[in-house]
């Protein structure tokens, strides 16, 4: 039947199709507006706020560095693991300790970095310097940490190893952190909003992890408290604090390197950050299960473990949403792989892995096996580790052709032997469980039957550093000759 | 309307306080350890034991859990450990403790063994 339209009938028609018109225009100017500005050019950054970028490159030059060297460096403990009879330089428990501080620290620096290197704020030139001497402490701290365990001088349980003023010094550094970022959203309520919402996670969680550190400074107390304390650091950083800190910081770097608007992605970031706490405060019960504590609070552990997975679908989420329109730019931008990288390690080795060893009767049977080992590797290098590298990758970007082929190489290669090692141990966890605990074997004749995990395990390692150092080098070396040529990035 | 930083910090201080309220309140309610123990655990973290050795399960994963050491293998068993330890490698020997640190550690041990901790780690089948 044909349909005939009037002039009056035409005009019915036209004008909702005018209004959407007009309501799709309205949103691109909204979008093009001052609220949804871009980053200001370089050139219309104050020389103070250039200076801190630098700065804040250093530190991730600093973070990068650390990284290749702990790439190389782990061989020689999963080699002692496969291998313990042949004899090593270092002790087997000093280059364990100097492993589990480079996992803490190097991520630490780089976020820092990254941070310091997205400030829009005009600082001014006492800010700049309270960063460099950050940058000064920061290396003498570590160093000093490194110098320490070499030594012989333990001050504190694992991850803990530092003796306690090199934990002061980590203390004063994320003081000095706070304090920066602090500044920066008094500055960004006024002038500009992206600013101040990324200055504020991040302060969030810069002051929380240094509260943290506190009670964990001397391990004073029984042993329940020492350890109870521990995990303060352990876990509440790790999914927690230092979570906050990452999830604004990538944010904010994605926002620059994919141009996503800022209006898309605050939302979900108030939504994350505050899923990730809310359900990680209390998901550290899962590693209270056998304390002597009551047993309600395996319940409480279980809940709140599944509930941690929330937050990790929205990341999941929201990793989708930035893509979209975006993949082709995405697949060739090494910050935006190191950032997928991140948040698929999430959802495997944090998220899926993390709660079903918290679940009580699992966790029973797997609590202190090679298990944990596995999903630490996942969760500390595979969340925390790759994040961090992504946001450096995109501060220490330059102008100069890079070697972007190497690295894209670089981060599949670091994927792949990621997942080899991670589940070659959980393997092995999983094996030891089972040989230990309900075969009752001695643990020396579980560990002799391990050797084949521990041996690809190996392999993994030695993938890992065909892929940790090239990378470490394709990110440092643009960058140090475009340094050399006296421009700063 | 509350504003989104607002929200944000009542989203996450309210469980932060109760969560520090009732950690502080039951690390309140621990009776002390020995002081023997205690320095016996000052010994246990100062040497590194906890880098291949576990606690509760907690700690490094190659040298096996030593929680209820003192009663599977023995308080000579382990003193005979201590006085001849065995080679680690071709030019090590596992670490050892002598005198008051040795002493301590035991206590240490012994206070461990002891603990509460809702039959952790669980016995294989057929044992008791």
């Amino acid at each position: 039947m044909k349909i005939r339209l009037g002039k009056l009938g035409r005009l019915l028609l036209a004008a909702p199709l005018a209004a959407a018109a007009s309501v799709a225009r309205a949103r691109r100017a909204r979008e093009s507006a001052c609220e949804c500005d871009p980053a200001p050019r370089p050139s219309r950054l104050s020389p103070e706020t250039r200076r801190l970028h630098f700065c804040g490159q250093l530190f991730c030059a600093l973070a990068v560095s650390l990284f290749g060297v702990q790439s190389v460096v782990a061989n020689a403990g999963s080699f002692e693991l496969a291998w313990p009879a042949v004899p090593l330089p270092i002790a087997a428990e000093v280059g364990r300790a100097v492993h589990l501080n480079l996992a803490i620290n190097w991520p630490i620096y780089g976020l820092i970095g990254a941070s310091y290197s997205l400030t829009r704020m005009p600082v001014t030139a006492r800010i700049v310097k309270v960063a460099f001497a950050q940058l000064f402490l920061a290396v003498v701290n570590f160093a000093g940490i490194v110098a320490s365990l070499l030594l012989g001088r333990f001050g504190g349980g694992e991850y803990l190893e530092a003796p306690w003023p090199f934990k002061v010094g980590l203390l004063a550094i994320l003081l000095i952190w706070f304090g920066v970022t602090a500044k920066c959203y008094k500055w960004g309520k006024r002038h500009d909003r992206q600013s101040a919402v990324t200055a504020f996670v991040v302060a969030a969680g810069v002051l929380l992890s240094a509260l943290l550190l506190v009670p964990n400074i001397l391990p004073v107390g029984p042993v329940q408290a020492v350890e109870g304390f521990r995990y303060l650091v352990v876990h509440l950083w790790e999914e927690g604090s230092m979570e906050l800190v990452a999830a604004a910081v990538i944010a904010a770097t994605l926002a620059r390197v994919l141009d996503v608007p800022w209006h898309w992605i605050e939302p979900w970031l108030w939504v994350e950050s505050a899923l990730f706490f809310l359900s990680g405060t209390f998901g550290i019960a899962h590693h209270y299960y056998w304390f002597g504590t009551i047993p309600a609070l395996r319940l409480v552990g279980a809940v709140f473990s599944l509930l941690q997975l929330l937050p990790i679908g929205v990341v999941a989420f929201e990793s989708m949403l930035y893509s979209k329109g975006r993949v082709k730019a995405a697949l060739s931008t090494p910050a935006v792989l190191l950032v997928w990288s991140s948040v698929f390690w999430n959802v495997v080795g944090a998220g899926t892995l993390g709660f079903i060893m918290s679940i009580p009767a699992i966790n029973r049977y797997i609590h202190g096996s090679f298990m944990t080992s596995g999903h630490a590797h996942m969760a500390l290098f595979g969340v925390l580790g790759m994040g961090t590298l992504g946001a450096c990758a995109a501060a220490l970007e330059t102008p100069l052709p890079d070697w972007s082929r190497l690295r894209l190489a670089a981060i599949a290669i670091l994927n792949l032997s990621l997942g080899i090692m991670g589940f070659s141990l959980v393997g092995a966890g999983i094996a030891e469980a089972y040989l230990l605990r309900v075969a009752g074997m001695d643990f020396g004749g579980v560990i002799s039957l391990l050797h084949q995990y521990f041996t690809v395990r190996f392999i993994g390692g030695l993938m890992f550093m065909t892929g940790g150092v090239p990378l470490a080098f394709s990110l440092l070396h643009p960058y140090w000759k475009y340094i050399r040529r006296g421009e700063k990035a | 309307m509350m504003s989104r930083p607002r929200l944000f910090l009542l989203a996450v201080s309210l469980p932060l306080i109760v969560f520090f309220g009732l950690l502080f309140f039951s690390v309140g309610r621990l009776e002390p350890m020995p002081p023997s123990a205690e320095a016996g655990q000052r010994v246990w973290l100062r040497k590194g034991c906890m880098e291949c050795h576990t606690v509760m399960g907690d700690g490094g994963y190659n040298g096996g859990d030593l929680t209820k050491s003192l009663s599977t293998r023995g308080r000579d068993w382990l003193l005979a450990f201590f006085a001849a330890p065995p080679p680690l490698t071709k030019n090590r020997l596992h670490p050892t403790v002598s005198g008051a640190n040795l002493t301590d550690l035991m206590s240490f041990f012994e206070y461990v063994d002891q603990l509460p901790i809702q039959g952790w780690p669980p016995l294989p089948a057929g044992k008791k």
